[in-house]
């Protein structure tokens, strides 16, 4: 049906230049990515346009080395009597922006804790950068952002104590912090915009700068693979446009991405792929999409559902935001 | 000082400085992890080897090491698994030490009230030179380890998931952390006694987070308040012949009063003059990068809804 196919994006992704921060120029003056030309259109030339962007430059080192940076195979995964997920294969290469899509309870936030070792499999292969989970040592290849932990405890932390507690992979056990270290912890801070803050408590600081002292934490580390859980829930749009920038900058560098989240937002512009769950089964994994729409399914984010039939789509509620693609013109192209 | 000149306070007053940094350095690790209360069960545990070892007349110090480590151990992995049940499951441990506890030492033929009273509420002055020497050691142990690997100890407390993608040793460090929490509650048992140990624990720590901003200043803090209050109500338990740690304990709480009062006096005073300024001058936006400047305005929104 579509003109392109979806898949074909995906395919032609992995590797991953320098220049597309083209795309995310925008941002820097705070504009919404939702606010992108390619997307008002709506048209096959902005997928087009963006693979092409990224093809255009020369593949990074280790790109060409074909082992996934995550994959899962088969994966089942039960939590109590209830499966989560259920036989789910997902193989995430170097340079690639993955946005794990779908309902509440669809099973991707297990997803991406089982690639984690944090959720143990029921049966399947889970592994990292080729080396199955509960044997991967590697850890300082991977950052994470967990999903709405809150930056705070019962003891008062200051954001440079939190930031720095992500360098720990990188500097080793029981080892003295090096001077890498520490400018590695000022970097993130800086990534993220919060450099100013880095002695204040972190309970001082708005919901979405918590969030983004979490992606410092993980930023410190530099890894090679970040992992996201909802990195814009309940963020104000502010932030959410700052994690955008944030993010440009890592593709930028080349860092692959697998991203749980619940509405695309400001991130539209630097997905390359879309893998849509529900039920804890793949339902979508190929081209991008923006908010309510990804590959043929109609995800109703107010009512968190999501159906298998666009044509059921009730065009009424997707208003909201005139900047999207329609699931009518998804289906014409 | 006069009171010097007595060997039994010289050797109380050490032990008080030992306990006043042990019991803070594990403490806030428990207070960070919002189970301020277990130190308070380890020590119920505690009585029961206590009175392990009243009645096979060994010494009660080791046994309740032995004892308060199991207990601490059995206390950690109830939590490592979560679950509903787990909250009763400590709470048959808890009592069920205390109660153990009592039993045995009612049964030991040298058991009386007067020695259960001196574990319970602490006899700082009946210290031997023998206990101090255990003591040390202990602490020091203790000390090494919640102050050396502080780094890894903060981050397995502050976000346990997060510090084992981190590829920090979690289990092995939580596993440390309750036996070093048992060490601390025997080493202790002493100054403050099983039922008072946890204050010691605690209180220094919630005082200190008054006014310090960060972790560090924070245990820093609650280890400097904790000994002076540990060497004051030593000395106070002297002069008014009453239980070493019922008058540490109270003197804690006390200072705790009067910071949380004065923070909170000087945080409205803060406030006040602020928003004072606001009105004057429209506040500049010294901010490092747009991002920043973005986010600002929502930074005092956002807050109050969280």
């Amino acid at each position: 049906m579509p003109v392109s196919d979806p898949t074909s994006v995906a395919d032609g992704t992995p590797a991953v230049d320098g220049a597309p921060l083209v795309d995310g120029a925008p941002l820097v003056d705070g504009a919404p990515l939702v606010d992108g030309a390619p997307l008002v259109d709506g048209a096959p030339a902005a997928d087009g346009g963006r693979t092409a962007d990224r093809a255009a430059g020369a593949a990074r080192p280790g790109s060409a080395d074909g082992t996934p940076v995550a994959a899962v195979e088969h994966a089942t995964v039960v939590l109590g009597e209830r499966p989560v997920l259920r036989d789910v294969s997902l193989s995430v290469t170097t340079g690639e922006v993955v946005a794990l899509l779908g309902s509440n309870g669809s099973g991707k936030s297990t997803l991406v804790r089982t690639l984690l070792g944090l959720v143990p499999l029921a049966g399947g292969d889970a592994r990292l950068f080729g080396t199955p989970v509960p044997a991967f040592s590697d850890w300082r290849r991977v950052g994470y952002v967990p999903q709405r932990a809150g930056a705070t405890t019962g003891v008062p932390a200051t954001v440079h104590e939190v930031v720095s507690s992500g360098r720990l992979a990188r500097r080793g056990f029981l080892r003295f912090p090096s001077a890498a270290d520490r400018a590695a912890v000022t970097g993130a801070l800086e990534t993220v915009g919060l450099a100013d803050r880095a002695k204040e408590r972190v309970s001082t600081l708005s919901g979405g700068q918590q969030q983004r002292v979490l992606i410092a934490r993980a930023l410190a580390g530099s890894p090679d693979l970040l992992v996201l859980d909802e990195p814009n829930a309940g963020v104000d749009a502010a932030s959410q446009r700052a994690f955008a920038d944030t993010v440009a900058r890592l593709v930028a560098r080349g860092t692959t991405l697998l991203v749980v989240l619940h509405e695309v937002g400001p991130l539209a512009d630097l997905i390359t792929r879309t893998v849509v769950l529900d039920h804890g089964r793949v339902i979508h994994d190929g081209a991008p999409w923006a908010d309510g729409h990804v590959g043929g399914y109609w995800i109703d984010t107010d009512r968190h559902h999501v159906h298998g039939n666009p044509t059921a789509s009730p065009l009424g509620e997707w208003d909201g935001r005139p900047d999207h693609a329609g699931p009518a013109k998804a289906v014409n192209r | 000082m006069s009171i010097l000149h007595y060997d039994f306070m010289v050797r109380a007053l050490i032990a008080a400085v030992l306990v006043g940094l042990t019991a803070p350095a594990v403490g806030i690790y428990l207070v960070q992890r919002r189970m301020s209360l277990v130190g308070d069960g380890i020590g119920h545990i505690a009585l029961t080897g206590v009175a392990l070892g009243f009645l096979t007349g060994t010494s009660p110090v080791i046994t309740a090491v032995i004892v308060a480590a199991i207990g601490a151990v059995a206390v950690e992995l109830i939590r490592s698994r979560g679950g509903a049940s787990g909250d009763v499951a400590l709470s048959l441990l808890f009592y069920g030490g205390i109660a153990g506890g009592v039993l045995l030492i009612s049964l030991a033929p040298s058991g009386g009230n007067v020695n259960l009273l001196g574990y319970l509420f602490g006899s700082l002055l009946t210290t031997a030179a023998s206990d101090l020497v255990v003591m040390g050691v202990l602490g020091a142990a203790v000390l090494l380890f919640t102050v050396g690997l502080r780094p890894w100890l903060f981050a397995i407390c502050h976000d346990e998931e997060f510090a084992q993608v981190s590829g920090v040793p979690v289990r092995l460090l939580n596993i440390l952390l309750a036996v070093s929490a048992a060490v601390t509650v025997t080493v202790a048992m002493r100054v403050v006694g099983v039922l008072l140990v946890s204050a010691l624990m605690v209180i220094p720590v919630a005082t200190a987070q008054q006014v310090a901003r960060g972790f560090v200043a924070t245990m820093a803090g609650a280890m400097g308040l904790s000994v002076a209050v540990a060497l004051t109500g030593a000395v106070g338990s002297f002069y008014l012949d009453v239980p070493s740690g019922a008058s540490i304990v109270v003197l804690a709480v006390l200072v705790f009063v009067v910071v949380t009062v004065a923070a909170s006096g000087v945080r409205r005073l803060q406030r006040r003059s602020a928003a004072a300024g606001a009105d004057r001058v429209p506040a500049p936006a010294v901010l490092a990068s747009e991002n920043a400047a973005a986010d600002a305005p929502t930074a005092g929104a956002g807050v109050p809804g969280r």
